[in-house]
């Protein structure tokens, strides 16, 4: 269970980014990209393949992803649109089958995880059912498991996602940030070992995006649950992770690992500092040096046939 | 609770005042056909002729209690109609959204069959299912069923996509998702197939009647008009057809009370603002 025990993966076909990442500060020495500082307790990725299939043509979404994290951490998957971030975190989540490689989450499969009730999800689209009030949307994930919790556990949530007093509106009647709020609540409800996140606040404007991530950092850091971030956000990704996961397009790759060393707990003054700036800049030519081409290209959701 | 109060009564207001608009439309249009095609009296009644044969004529108690009772009968059976329709509907629907490969195998197939003429069918109707109840389920149910179904299974599908997923991922499986997503989120494409399916449902009652079954309006206007008795012809056809508009505002009604318990505004909230 450890990653030396994992294949180190440096074949010579990489992409250029990847061997000038693996010489940049962004790796520590002997972690090639690809291959997290962590322990794999969290999340072990190792050898992911994913194809899919277009009526004859297969498409290589994924090939040889790699990533290891310890538990309570919290890992950000970064890269051009179409480099397959949100199919590994779909394969996380048991919604996708991987077609090659290994995948654990906490020790156990997705499958497993999925039936025990260890994973909380979070979209880009909030997918709050209508009809349903705000405690309602939360309840959700416990009716689907049919776990049985307090109404207590609900009212919590809320308090902690600052929604207090919205219980029983309907999701037509929040905003946009308010909806993503009563996402994650909802996501946390089942008290996941696991938080999958997939452009949660991808839809929002930039302020209440700000505020929210300060926000999930204040929950995530009361919870310590293991997450993974898909986003297209530097700033986010950089304020938000232990480890931020750079991939490449084309297929998809984990092109470089960042470690972000900013010290817990972040804040917003944070934003302005030298570090967050360097890794900031960091990450963005990390991501447009990536791949062939530019990221404004990259426009395949699932990457490019071989 | 207030607001839930206002909600409705704003959507039967509207309702309503929809409903007169169309019957006075009605009435000047059919006294405006008559005049423009000077048609002959005799088989062409205007509304005051009509309103004489139910009201004010020597035998209008007699010809009133006739066209109620057909009346009564063919709304029974349209009911009926309705229920065999709507149920079948409902199954097929969830069928289909469960299993896609039968949606793509039997999808057209349902298309080509609506487009075989009903009238035409039922001769061969007949001889399977008889000349009774279950005739006339079977054959106003099929006027009910297919703009039912296609309704159902868009309702069906109208839920926040994401949310499927959400559900697999917390460990339910697609019957769950049926349970907790699909089935709702149908609720107002069940109300807007009633709306078309429920007038469809009374003709469907009225064909049966007239080819099947020989009982209720369908049939007394039938006879009605072989017997040179125009008056009961269209006597029949304006009782049918407030009838119609009645149900359909009750129809409307449900729905008003419904759906504002359902959502303040449905099929938009908790939906990805791109």
């Amino acid at each position: 269970m450890s990653t030396a025990a994992a294949p180190l993966p440096e074949p010579a076909d990489r992409p250029p980014v990847a061997s000038t990442s693996a010489s940049g500060p962004a790796g520590e020495p002997g972690s090639g990209p690809g291959l997290g500082s962590g322990s794999g307790s969290g999340v072990r990725v190792v050898g992911l393949r994913k194809e899919f299939r277009l009526g004859r043509r297969s498409v290589l979404a994924l090939d040889d992803v790699n990533l290891s994290t310890d538990q309570g951490s919290f890992l950000t998957l970064i890269g051009p649109s179409g480099c397959g971030k949100s199919t590994v975190l779909r394969i996380l989540a048991d919604l996708e089958t991987p077609s090659g490689g290994e995948v654990l989450v906490h020790g156990e499969h997705p499958a497993a995880a999925r039936r025990g009730h260890h994973l909380g999800l979070a979209f880009q689209d909030a997918a709050l059912l209508p009809w349903r009030s705000v405690e309602a949307n939360i309840r959700l994930p416990l009716e689907v498991g049919g776990v049985r919790a307090d109404r207590s556990v609900i009212a919590d949530l809320i308090a902690l996602v600052g929604l207090t007093g919205f219980e029983k509106a309907r999701p037509a009647q929040l905003s946009g940030g308010m909806r993503q709020r009563v996402a994650i609540a909802r996501a946390l409800v089942v008290e996941p070992r696991v938080l999958l996140l997939d452009e949660p606040f991808g839809a929002l404007d930039d302020m209440t995006r700000q505020r929210l991530n300060f926000e999930l950092l204040r929950i995530w850091s009361e919870r310590s649950t293991t997450t993974v971030l898909v986003t297209h956000s530097i700033p986010e990704a950089v304020i938000l992770s232990d480890t931020v996961a750079v991939m490449s397009a084309r297929p998809g790759r984990i092109a470089a690992l960042v470690d972000i060393d900013l010290p817990r707990p972040r804040t917003p003054e944070m934003l302005r500092s030298a570090r967050f700036h360097e890794l900031h800049d960091e990450l963005s030519s990390l991501l447009f040096a990536g791949g062939d081409q530019p990221v404004s290209m990259a426009k395949d959701p699932v990457g490019s046939a071989t | 609770m207030n607001r839930l109060v206002t909600v409705v009564l704003a959507r039967v207001g509207r309702m309503m005042l929809t409903v007169l608009a169309s019957a006075a439309v009605i009435v000047g249009l059919w006294y405006a056909f008559i005049a423009v095609f000077d048609l002959n009296s005799l088989v062409a009644k205007d509304p005051q002729a009509v309103w004489d044969y139910l009201f004010t004529a020597r035998r209008a108690p007699a010809s009133r209690k006739a066209i109620m009772d057909g009346l009564w009968h063919t709304l029974g059976d349209a009911g009926l109609g309705y229920l065999f329709g709507t149920v079948a509907a409902i199954v097929v629907a969830v069928t289909f959204v469960l299993f896609r490969p039968v949606e793509r195998a039997l999808m057209p197939v349902a298309m080509m069959l609506r487009s075989v003429p009903l009238v035409a069918m039922i001769p061969l109707l007949t001889l399977v299912f008889g000349r009774g109840l279950v005739a006339v389920g079977v054959i106003a149910g099929i006027i009910v069923f297919f703009p039912s179904l296609v309704n159902l299974v868009f309702g069906l599908r109208s839920g926040p996509p994401a949310a499927a997923d959400l559900v697999h991922a917390y460990g339910g499986g697609p019957v769950m998702v049926l349970r907790k997503v699909s089935l709702p989120s149908a609720l107002p494409a069940l109300f807007v197939s009633a709306r078309i399916a429920v007038p469809g449902a009374i003709i469907g009652a009225l064909l049966a009647e007239w080819l099947a079954t020989g009982q209720g309006l369908g049939y007394y206007m039938q006879r009605a008009q072989q017997t040179f008795n125009y008056g009961g012809v269209w006597a029949s056809v304006v009782v049918i057809t407030v009838a119609s508009i009645v149900l359909y505002a009750v129809v409307g009604f449900l729905e008003a009370v419904v759906l504002a318990r359902y959502g303040p505004s449905p099929g938009r909230g908790g939906r990805a603002r791109r």
